[in-house]
């Protein structure tokens, strides 16, 4: 939490369910997890394993985001919700509102991590970009208090009048990338992730930061990848 | 040429002899202190000065300027320790010295974070150079992780989530309209995990739409 990062992973690895523990360890401010499977040592805001039999895999990120309970309950009515008593005031807290300028939006870890940083997002609400040669579109939802990826495939947009909009003028839903009128497929999320900035160049030190003179296009992977 | 050459070489000698003869006091001077806090390093300043009679005056000063003086400091055989008082505790510092490099703990309480301190202009750098190593991430991932990972907790003490309790959201009453919630949608099903919830389990082993997820914070 201490990146106050929320991911949400897949964790399947090579056909093996893991269980996930805390190990409580930190490691630049992310914690550490542990499976009972295997007692690999994985990094929460990389999805990471350092150390263990799975050293070197990855855990996929699904695409999960960060809203208000009022926006997410109006895009999926029927979800679900999990109860249980509260953290204290300092972990379970989320200061993007508070501190923006501290805050960024991750997409194409681990490979090609870039950030876009929350301010520059509030500010210019739609940013048009391609990731690993993919065309994605970036948004900040000002109503949920979050930003999110998607593939924009042929589509381009564009922020008028308060509302996003495509090159045809329709009006989008922010939250869930749909057409407002429900005509036409919606996009697909592309896993983006809330960081707070100085703790994302800790494990991205060559990442690069939209809109900075960073390098772009980048990069090295953070380590040894998925592959080994 | 010679002649040249032969006076340096004696003026080393000389400059090496007087620093030789002089005895480095093994713990005054002007120490900086990398504090290790989980949020990342905090950097402060402590001077020590020997007193006639051999007394230990210490000041330590804060990132923010602020700083505060200690008369009870001791040092014996490479242990140094003094206690400072804030407003709100009394912070006891212990430290092992080995020549300009010290490492130790600030400790209040049952609480103890650990900080590593150097003295003079060489040895803070190196240091301050390893510390910036260790807070970016570079080389080899497990040697990396070695190098910087630190222990907060024992393993388990974070009461992570196997079997969650999820509740329709239309059921549910507690949860404020404005609280930021984790949200999730795969295969046709819809989860969301408030913050607020996750900051005491940090992570949630379940699935959503047949799919084995886990959702951390």
């Amino acid at each position: 939490m201490l990146c106050q990062t929320a991911i949400v992973y897949g964790r399947e690895i090579d056909g093996t369910v893991l269980s996930f523990g805390h190990e409580g360890v930190l490691y630049l401010g992310s914690f550490v997890m542990y499976d009972k499977q295997t007692d690999s040592l994985w990094v929460h805001a990389t999805g990471e394993a350092v150390k263990g039999p799975l050293k070197g895999k990855v855990l996929p990120f699904l695409p999960s985001t960060i809203t208000t309970w009022k926006r997410w309950r109006a895009a999926h009515p029927k979800t679900s919700v999990l109860t249980g008593q509260r953290g204290s005031a300092f972990m379970g807290r989320f200061g993007l509102l508070a501190s923006p300028d501290d805050y960024g939006l991750s997409v194409g870890q681990p490979a090609a991590p870039k950030l876009y940083p929350m301010a520059l997002l509030m500010k210019q609400r739609v940013i048009e970009d391609t990731l690993g040669g993919t065309p994605i579109v970036v948004l900040y939802d000002a109503e949920g208090g979050g930003a999110r990826a998607w593939k924009r495939g042929a589509h381009s947009f564009s922020w008028k009048d308060g509302a996003l909009v495509d090159q045809k003028g329709r009006t989008w839903d922010v939250l869930r990338a749909k057409p407002a009128d429900g005509e036409g497929d919606g996009l697909e999320a592309v896993p983006a992730t809330t960081w707070l900035i100085e703790r994302w160049k800790g494990f991205y030190p060559k990442g690069s930061i939209h809109g900075t003179a960073r390098p772009s296009g980048l990069v090295q992977p953070p380590a040894s990848g998925g592959s080994r | 040429m010679l002649r040249i050459l032969a006076t340096i070489a004696l003026l080393l000698l000389a400059l090496a002899g007087s620093a030789h003869g002089e005895e480095v006091d093994p713990i005054a001077g002007t120490w900086t202190l990398f504090t290790l806090m989980p949020t990342g390093d905090v950097e402060s300043t402590m001077t020590v000065e020997r007193k006639d009679g051999g007394a230990l005056l210490v000041t330590y000063t804060y990132q923010d300027g602020t700083s505060t003086t200690s008369r009870d400091a001791t040092y014996e055989t490479g242990l140094f320790s003094f206690v400072r008082a804030t407003p709100q505790r009394r912070i006891r510092f212990e430290a092992k010295v080995e020549g300009d490099r010290l490492k130790g703990h600030h400790a209040s309480g049952r609480r103890r974070i650990e900080a590593l301190g150097a003295r003079g202009k060489t040895a803070v750098a190196a240091l301050r150079a390893e510390r910036a190593k260790a807070a970016t991430r570079s080389g080899e991932a497990e040697e990396h992780y070695d190098l910087a990972a630190r222990r907060a907790a024992p393993r388990d003490a974070f009461p992570v989530l196997f079997d969650p309790q999820l509740a329709r959201g239309d059921d549910v009453k507690g949860i404020r309209d404005d609280e930021p919630v984790i949200g999730i949608a795969l295969g046709g099903e819809a989860k969301a995990y408030p913050v607020s919830i996750m900051g005491r389990h940090e992570l949630v082993n379940d699935t959503c739409g047949g799919r084995p997820i886990a959702a951390s914070w």
